[in-house]
């Protein structure tokens, strides 16, 4: 009979034993998942940050840089583009030369493309103070010009950032301003 | 009845020796008098070799199944420490390269902030400005006397003047627009420290004031930091 009971009890050392082991190793694997995961959080945040300076900087300095053909920065041709549309004679460079709303929306495309490229998906748009996309009919050509892209930029799981230079809206006067805003995906 | 039980004299005289010789007395006697009283049958002995042999095969199989215990559960408490060890080490590995990362940006981001308020790199301006701007001369001139210079006392010399601001990193400035094919130069190295291979770019976009036509262009800042 003790003898029974002595088998009892061993086995039931033994259950506890191996209980205490699996919760070692199950408070272990936890605690690496916590510090896995707690690490993978940490270089994305410098990620993002330097996006976002990124982003910022570029609408700043795109909006300083002047446009060749117009001699004049392109925050200035945006300005002259929303403001005259409808001249058919505001071209830059003299007659022949583009209208002002071409010259500055080629003048976005080609400074995205060089500084950005392939390296990830982009879109830059203009946009009025009410948050609609910038768009004009310019009697010359005839054409409509619409600040934003032809394409959808993104992909559906990809992460879209958002950037406007908020610090310098480009005034049409009293009340009315444009922004330019930069649309990078991930 | 007594008689029976009783051994004759002989027999009492050898009990008697044996208990007296051996360490072990009443086992010796019990045994030495089965032996003398009667002799056991082959039959009897065989019974008694079959019954130790079994208990000498179950006490043998207790034996190697506690051997077996003992060898598993060193064997599992190795795989424990090797799994734990494996994973502390994956663990800090990962958390060692996320902070020498995250200097690494932090010294890049200075470094960027710093460049554009560098007095003899800054745009001349009369009032606070939120963009960075470098002035195009200024940067064809450190490109000349810091990035390029083949004088290896100069390049000495300008590398400890300036390696408190921008420490062991690797500066270039690039023109991107407009793209003008006639353009000379379209790459400015303004400092270059490194000899590190594993090295973090960033690139940070600027304004480049070009005196020369009183026009901005686009340009962007590549800074390495190790």
């Amino acid at each position: 009979m003790s003898r029974r009971n002595d088998g009892r009890l061993r086995a039931q050392t033994e259950i506890m034993g191996l209980a205490f082991v699996v919760v070692i190793i199950v408070v272990a694997l936890l605690f690496y998942l916590t510090l896995t995961a707690s690490n993978s959080t940490r270089p994305a945040s410098s990620i993002v940050r330097m996006r976002a300076a990124y982003g910022t900087q570029m609408l700043s300095a795109m909006l300083e840089t002047t446009i060749p053909e117009c001699k004049y920065p392109l925050a200035q041709a945006l300005q002259t583009c929303a403001k005259n549309a409808n001249n058919p004679h505001l071209t830059c460079g003299g007659a022949g030369g583009p209208h002002v709303c071409q010259a500055a929306h080629d003048a976005i495309d080609e400074m995205l493309t060089a500084a950005i490229g392939d390296r990830m998906a982009y879109a830059g748009y203009v946009r009025n103070s009410d948050g609609t996309v910038f768009s004009v009919y310019a009697v010359a050509d005839g054409d409509e010009f619409s600040f934003e892209p032809d394409d959808s930029i993104c992909d559906d799981g990809d992460d879209k950032e958002v950037y406007a230079a908020p610090r310098q809206p480009i005034s049409l006067g009293a009340g009315p301003t444009l922004d330019l805003e930069l649309v990078l995906c991930s | 009845m007594r008689s029976s039980i009783n051994p004759p004299r002989e027999a009492r005289s050898s009990l008697l020796l044996a208990s007296q010789t051996s360490p072990d007395g009443a086992w010796s006697l019990r045994s030495r008098v089965r032996q003398d009283t009667a002799e056991p049958s082959p039959c009897l002995k065989r019974q008694r070799y079959r019954r130790q042999l079994a208990k000498f095969a179950v006490a043998s199989k207790n034996g190697q199944l506690q051997s077996l215990e003992t060898i598993g559960i060193v064997i599992i408490l190795l795989l424990v420490l090797l799994l734990g060890g494996f994973l502390f080490i994956n663990a800090t590995k990962g958390d060692a390269a996320n902070t020498v990362r995250r200097y690494q940006v932090q010294r890049a981001e200075a470094i960027v902030a710093t460049i554009s308020d560098l007095p003899e790199l800054r745009c001349p301006s009369y009032g606070a400005s939120t963009t960075p701007c470098l002035d195009l001369l200024a940067v064809g001139i450190f490109d000349k006397w810091v990035g390029n210079t083949q004088s290896a006392e100069l390049k000495e010399g300008m590398r400890l003047s300036y390696h408190g601001v921008f420490g062991d990193s690797f500066v270039q400035v690039q023109k991107l627009y407009p793209d003008d094919a006639s353009d000379p130069q379209a790459s400015y190295i303004l400092y270059n420290a490194t000899n590190a291979e594993n090295v973090f770019g960033q690139d940070v976009p600027v304004a480049l004031y070009d005196a020369q036509t009183n026009t901005y262009k686009l340009g962007v800042g590549h800074v390495e930091t190790q």
